[in-house]
C-alpha cells in the first residue's frame, strides 16, 4: 500500500511562491488502478514526481509498506524506486542511444530482477518482436510508449506511475497503448496511478480523482 | 560502496551515447588527443633537452668552466700544479684521454681522472658540476683496487668490449682489476676514476691534461715563470648564446599550453553538447532508480575511462611529434652547447603518468560547467534547444566577466615584475578576448541586421546571430590560434630581422684571429702588419670583474670606423665614440643597463678610484652577462693584467681565403682561433632557423586543431540547421541559394574573427617582445609588424572555414526533401 498523508508543495517562481497543494492525503491500494485528472498546471505531474521520490515534498509523509519515503535520502529513495515503481512519462521515456531491447531490460537489470520468461511474454504482448534491435529514433510515438510500458513492467515493480502516457499519441494509437497497459496491469496485479486528461479513460480505472485548487476530490 | 552492479548498466547507457553520436565523439577525441599530444610532446622535448643539458653540464669540458691549460695543448706538469696550489690558486687537476680497445669492433672510451680531495673540498659556490655520484666513498675511490665509474649503458659496452671485466679489462698498477660502479650522472662512453689510475693507464705519469679553476672570479695574474707554459681561460661570454635555448623552451611550453587550451575548448564543446542531449537520458535513469550522486559518480567514471582511453593515442602522437621535432632541437643544442642529444627519445614512466594526469585534469576542467548543470537537473526540465541570445542577460554577464578580466590584466601589467606575471598577463588578455568575441560578433551581425530590411536579409542576419551560440567555442579556438600565430609569428620574424641586422653589425670585421699567448700575439701582429691585404688590425683585450656580486665582462677595443659605423647602439650621446677614445668613457650592453638601471650620462662604479661615464648602450642578444666596452688603452690603464683578446681584421673579401691559408701556414692555429665572419653568421642564422622551426610547426598544429574544432561544430550544427532552414526552403528559397547563403555567412563570421585576431595578435606580440622577453632574458626586441602575415592568416582562416563548411554543405545539398520536412513532423 502506498499512503501519502499531509503532503504540501510549493514552487519558488520569479513571481513568488506558487503553492500547488497543502495537506493532501492519498492512498493507492495493491492491485488498484487510480486516475488523476485536473487542469493543466494544477500540479498533477508534481504529485506524481513526489510519490515516485523524484522530487521532495515540503511537508507530509509517504508510506510505502514499511518505508517512510520522506525520511529517506536521495540514494535510498532511488533504491525504493528501482524496486517498487515503474515510471512512465508523456514522452522521451527512452534512452536514445540504447536499442529497444536494452531499453526494455534497463530497470530490470538495475534491480537485478530480469526474468526471461516474463520478458518474452511481455515482448509478445506488446508486439515488439520485430523492433528489438532498433533505436528509439526509428520508432513511432506509439511504439516508443509501448517500449516504455514494457520497461516499467519488465522490472515487475508492484506500482506503476504514469504521467499522461498517451498524451502525445493520436486517438487510435492512444487507445491501443492504453488497452495494452490496462490488460498487463490486470494480468500482473500491479497498482496503477495514472495522470490523464481523458474522462473516458479515467472511467476504465477502478477509481478517479481530480486535483482542484490543491485538493483531491 | 559506490561501485554497484547497477553501475555497469548505467555506464553502458552513458557510453552508448557516444557510439550514437560519432561527431561528438570525434570532437572529443580530436580535442583531447590534440591537447595531450601537443602538451606531452613538448614536455618530452623539454625533458630530453634538459637531460642533455645536465649531461653536458656534468662533463668537465663544459664551455662555461674557467680553467688553465698548457700552451699549445701541452700537458701540465705536476710541479706547476703544486706551485699554483701553494700560491693559493683554487685549482683541481684533470687527466683525460681516450681508452681504446684493440679488439674489433673498436670501442673508445673517454677516460677522466679526477682528484676528489681538491675537487670536493671547495667552499666556492661555483664549484663545477663534477658528475660525481653522491654515494661515492672516498676511501674506496682513492685506494686499491680503485673504482671506475661509468653509466649503465657504458658498463654494458665495457662488458661486451672486454668480454667480461675479469678477462680483458685493464689492470691497475698492482695487477688487480678495479671495481666497476654505475653512475647516471656520467655521459655515455665516459669513465671516471682516480687521477692516479688514469695517469697510469694513459701513460701520463706526473702530468695533467688541464686544471679546473674552481672560482670563476679568481682573477690573479699567473706568476711569470708559469705564464710561459700555462694559459688561463675564462669562459667567453661573447659566444655563450645558451640563453637562446631558454627562450626556445619557454616558447615551446607557452605554445603547448595554448594548444592544450584549444584542445580543451573542443572537449568542452563536445561535453556541453553531450550533457545537454543526455538530459532525457538522465531523467530516465533517475526514474528507473538511480540517485543523483550515483549518477554523478557514473558520469565521472565514464569521463575518466573515456579520457584515459583517448589519452593513450594522444600520448603516442605526442611521442611521435617529439621525435619529429627532435632533430631540429638536437641541431640547436649541438650548435649552442656542443652537446649531442640522443636521437632516440627516452621517456620516463613519469612522462606517461603526467600525460594521463593532464588529460584527466583537462577533461574534468572542460566538463566542470556541464557537470554542475547536471547536478541541477530537475525531472521537469526538458532538453532545451540551447540557444543563447548574446544581447540578453548572458551578454551582460559575459561583459561583466570580460571587464573583470581586463581590469585584472591592467593591474598585472602595471604591478607585475616576474616572468610568471608576464604569462598571467597573456592568459588574462586571452580570457578577455575569448569572453568578448561572441559579443563583438553578435554586435557586428546586429548591425548587419539593422542595415538590411528585406525579409530574406532579416532572416540571413538573424539566423547568423542564432548560430553564434553554437559556434562560439569554435570561434574562440580559431581566435586564439590566429592571434597566437600573429603574435608568435611577429615575434619570431621580428627577432630574425633584428638578429640578422645585429649580427651584421657585430661581425663587421671579416676575420677574427685569437692568439694563444702574448708571444704569439706579437708575432701575429708583426706578420699581419706586413700584409697589404689586411687593411686594419684591431686588437682587443678583456678582463672579468664582479659588480654587485654578479660577474661582468670588460672589453677593450680600438676605436675604429669598423665599430663607429656598425656597432648596434640602442642609444648614444652625440660624441660617444670620441669620449670613449679620449676621455675614458664606456658603453654598456642593454642587459647591464636594465639590471643596474643605468642611463646615458650615469657613471658605473667599476673601480674605486675612477668613475666611468656611460655614453652609449648597445644591444647584445643572447648574452646572459653584463658587458662594458671601452677603449683598449683605458682597459690596460686600469687593469694592466687584462687578457689579450682576438684581433679583428679588415680584409678585402676576395683575399680572405688566401690570407687564411697563409695564416695557417705560418702559425699552427687551432680551429677556433681563426673565425671567419661569414661562417659565424651562417652558422648563427642556421641555428636560429632551426631553433624556431619547432615553434613554427607547433603554431601550425594549433591552427590545424582550431580548424578541426570549427569543422566539428559545423557538423554538429548541420542536422539542427536542416530543421532551421526548412521553413525558409518551404517558403520558396532554393537549396542552392540556401547553400550559398550558408557559405557566405560562415565566411563572413570567420572574417570577423580574423579581423579581431589581428589587433589581439599585435597586443600579444607586443607583450612577448616588451614584457616576456625582457623578464626572461633581460633584453627587449624592437616591436615590428608584418602585415603580410596578417593577410596570410586571414586567408588561412577563410580557407579553414571553407574546408570546414564543405561536408555540412554537401549534406544540405544531398539531403532529401523528406529530411527537411521531418522538422515539421515531429517536435522532438
Ligand atoms: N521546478 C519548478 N520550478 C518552478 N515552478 C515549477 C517547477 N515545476 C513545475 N512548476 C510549476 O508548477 C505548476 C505545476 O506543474 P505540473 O505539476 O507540471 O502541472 P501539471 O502536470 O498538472 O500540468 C506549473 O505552473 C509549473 O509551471
Ligand atoms: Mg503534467
Amino acid at each position: 500500500m502506498l499512503k501519502a498523508t499531509g503532503i504540501s508543495k510549493s514552487h519558488h517562481t520569479p513571481q513568488g511562491p506558487l503553492t500547488l497543494f497543502t495537506e493532501l492525503n492519498f492512498t493507492l491500494n495493491p492491485a488498484e488502478s487510480v486516475a488523476l485528472m485536473g487542469e493543466s498546471g494544477s500540479g498533477k505531474s508534481t504529485l506524481l514526481h513526489i510519490l515516485a521520490g523524484l522530487e521532495p515534498a515540503d511537508a507530509g509523509n509517504i508510506l510505502l509498506h514499511e518505508h517512510n519515503l520522506t525520511s529517506l535520502n536521495d540514494r535510498q529513495r532511488a533504491h525504493i524506486r528501482r524496486d517498487y515503481f515503474g515510471v512512465i512519462f508523456q514522452q522521451l521515456n527512452l534512452i536514445p542511444s540504447l536499442s529497444v531491447y536494452d531499453n526494455l531490460v534497463f530497470q530490470a537489470r538495475l534491480a537485478q530482477r530480469l526474468e526471461h520468461h516474463w520478458l518474452d511474454h511481455l515482448i509478445a504482448e506488446l508486439g515488439l518482436q520485430q523492433l528489438l534491435s532498433r533505436y528509439p529514433s526509428q520508432l513511432s510515438g506509439g511504439q516508443q510508449q509501448r517500449v516504455a510500458i514494457g520497461r516499467a513492467l519488465a522490472a515487475k515493480t508492484p506500482y506503476i506511475l504514469a504521467d499522461e502516457p498517451t498524451g502525445s499519441l493520436d486517438e487510435i494509437n492512444a487507445e491501443q497503448v492504453m488497452s495494452l497497459l490496462l490488460a498487463l496491469v490486470k494480468e500482473t496485479g500491479t497498482s496503477l496511478f495514472m495522470v490523464t486528461h481523458s474522462q473516458a479513460l479515467a472511467q476504465r480505472l477502478d477509481r478517479s480523482l481530480t486535483l482542484r485548487q490543491g485538493q483531491l476530490v | 560502496m559506490l561501485f554497484q552492479r547497477s553501475s555497469v548498466w548505467v555506464l553502458h547507457a552513458l557510453l552508448s551515447h557516444w557510439w550514437k553520436h560519432p561527431v561528438q565523439l570525434s570532437t572529443l577525441m580530436v580535442g583531447l588527443v590534440a591537447a595531450t599530444a601537443l602538451w606531452s610532446g613538448v614536455q618530452a622535448l623539454n625533458q630530453q633537452a634538459r637531460m642533455s643539458y645536465d649531461q653536458a653540464a656534468q662533463r668537465f669540458n663544459s664551455l662555461n668552466q674557467a680553467q688553465l691549460t698548457g700552451i699549445n695543448q701541452q700537458p701540465i706538469a705536476q710541479q706547476d700544479y703544486v706551485q699554483l696550489r701553494r700560491l693559493g690558486w683554487p685549482v683541481t687537476p684533470l687527466v683525460e684521454g681516450q681508452l681504446t680497445t684493440d679488439l674489433s669492433p673498436q670501442y673508445s672510451f673517454t677516460l677522466v681522472g679526477i682528484e676528489p680531495m681538491t675537487l670536493l673540498n671547495t667552499e666556492s659556490a661555483q664549484a663545477p658540476a663534477t658528475g660525481l655520484p653522491t654515494n661515492l666513498s672516498l676511501n674506496q675511490f682513492l685506494t686499491p683496487p680503485w673504482e671506475v665509474w661509468l653509466s649503465a649503458r657504458t658498463k654494458e659496452a665495457v662488458l661486451q668490449a672486454f668480454e667480461g671485466v675479469d678477462t680483458g679489462f685493464p689492470l691497475n698498477p698492482l695487477g688487480e682489476r678495479p671495481n666497476l660502479r654505475v653512475s647516471n650522472a656520467l655521459a655515455d662512453y665516459e669513465m671516471m676514476t682516480d687521477i692516479y689510475l688514469a695517469q697510469y693507464w694513459l701513460e701520463m705519469d706526473q702530468q695533467h691534461s688541464r686544471l679546473l679553476l674552481l672560482q670563476d672570479t679568481f682573477a690573479q695574474p699567473l706568476p711569470n715563470e708559469l705564464s710561459s707554459r700555462l694559459r688561463v681561460i675564462i669562459p667567453q661570454s661573447d659566444h655563450d648564446i645558451s640563453r637562446l635555448t631558454e627562450s626556445f623552451h619557454l616558447n615551446l611550453t607557452a605554445l603547448s599550453l595554448l594548444a592544450y587550451l584549444v584542445g580543451l575548448l573542443m572537449v568542452y564543446s563536445a561535453m556541453h553538447l553531450a550533457m545537454n542531449q543526455r538530459r532525457s537520458l538522465y531523467r530516465v535513469i533517475t526514474a528507473c532508480g538511480i540517485d543523483q550522486r550515483h549518477l554523478m559518480a557514473c558520469v565521472l567514471t565514464e569521463l575518466l575511462l573515456l579520457s584515459a582511453l583517448i589519452a593513450l593515442p594522444g600520448l603516442l602522437l605526442g611521442y611521435w611529434i617529439a621525435s619529429w621535432l627532435l632533430p631540429d632541437l638536437s641541431t640547436s643544442l649541438a650548435g649552442l652547447y656542443g652537446a649531442q642529444v640522443d636521437a632516440n627519445l627516452s621517456l620516463t614512466s613519469r612522462w606517461w603518468f603526467q600525460g594521463l594526469m593532464m588529460a584527466w585534469a583537462g577533461t574534468l576542467l572542460a566538463s566542470l560547467l556541464p557537470l554542475l548543470r547536471l547536478l541541477n537537473n530537475k525531472p521537469n526540465n526538458r532538453p532545451d534547444a540551447n540557444i543563447i541570445h548574446f544581447s540578453g542577460s548572458v551578454g551582460s554577464r559575459l561583459m561583466t566577466l570580460a571587464l573583470i578580466s581586463a581590469t585584472a590584466a591592467l593591474a598585472v601589467a602595471y604591478t607585475g615584475q616576474s616572468l610568471l606575471s608576464g604569462f598571467l598577463l597573456l592568459g588574462l588578455i586571452f580570457t578577455t578576448a575569448a569572453l568578448l568575441l561572441p559579443l563583438l560578433v553578435d554586435k557586428v551581425l546586429a548591425l548587419g541586421q539593422a542595415l538590411f530590411s528585406s525579409a530574406l536579409g532579416q532572416w540571413l542576419w538573424a539566423d547568423a546571430r542564432l548560430q553564434i551560440s553554437h559556434l562560439a567555442i569554435a570561434l574562440i579556438a580559431l581566435l586564439l590560434a590566429l592571434s597566437t600565430s600573429i603574435g608568435v609569428g611577429g615575434m619570431v620574424e621580428g627577432f630574425r630581422h633584428t638578429f640578422v641586422g645585429w649580427l651584421d653589425q657585430r661581425l663587421a670585421a671579416e676575420v677574427y684571429v685569437r692568439a694563444d699567448s702574448q708571444q704569439q700575439a706579437d708575432e701575429l701582429y708583426a706578420w699581419l702588419d706586413q700584409h697589404e691585404q689586411v687593411k686594419a688590425i684591431l686588437p682587443s683585450a678583456r678582463a672579468d670583474r664582479v659588480l654587485h656580486q654578479t660577474p661582468i665582462e670588460l672589453r677593450g677595443i680600438q676605436v675604429h670606423a669598423t665599430y663607429v659605423d656598425h656597432w648596434p647602439l640602442l642609444s648614444r650621446m652625440d660624441d660617444a665614440w670620441s669620449q670613449i677614445e679620449d676621455q675614458g668613457a664606456v658603453m654598456i650592453n642593454e642587459q647591464l643597463a636594465r639590471q643596474l638601471a643605468l642611463n646615458l650620462g650615469d657613471s658605473i662604479p667599476l673601480s674605486t678610484d675612477t668613475s666611468f661615464s656611460v655614453v652609449a648602450i648597445y644591444s647584445d642578444y643572447g648574452n646572459p652577462k653584463g658587458q662594458v666596452m671601452m677603449s683598449i688603452e683605458t682597459l690596460y690603464q686600469h687593469w694592466p693584467h687584462a687578457e689579450q683578446g682576438s684581433f679583428a681584421l679588415r680584409v678585402d673579401p676576395d683575399q680572405l681565403d688566401s690570407l687564411k691559408d697563409q695564416l695557417n701556414e705560418h702559425f699552427s692555429l687551432g680551429d677556433n682561433q681563426v673565425l671567419d665572419q661569414l661562417a659565424v653568421k651562417d652558422f648563427s642564422i642556421r641555428l636560429f632557423e632551426r631553433t624556431f622551426a619547432a615553434t613554427r610547426a607547433l603554431n601550425l598544429l594549433v591552427l590545424g586543431v582550431a580548424s578541426i574544432a570549427l569543422l566539428s561544430s559545423l557538423l554538429t550544427l548541420s542536422s539542427l540547421r536542416l530543421t532551421q532552414m526548412a521553413p525558409v526552403w518551404a517558403s520558396g528559397v532554393s537549396r542552392q541559394q540556401l547553400m550559398f547563403f550558408e557559405l557566405m555567412r560562415l565566411l563572413f563570421i570567420a572574417l570577423i574573427t580574423a579581423m579581431l585576431a589581428i589587433p589581439l595578435g599585435l597586443l600579444i606580440s607586443y607583450c612577448l617582445v616588451t614584457v616576456i622577453n625582457v623578464r626572461a632574458f633581460g633584453w627587449a626586441l624592437p616591436w615590428q609588424i608584418f602585415p603580410q602575415q596578417w593577410f596570410n592568416l586571414t586567408l588561412s582562416a577563410l580557407i579553414s572555414a571553407l574546408l570546414a563548411a564543405i561536408i555540412p554543405l554537401l549534406k544540405l545539398r544531398f539531403s532529401s526533401p523528406g529530411k527537411l520536412l521531418k522538422g515539421f513532423r515531429d517536435d522532438q
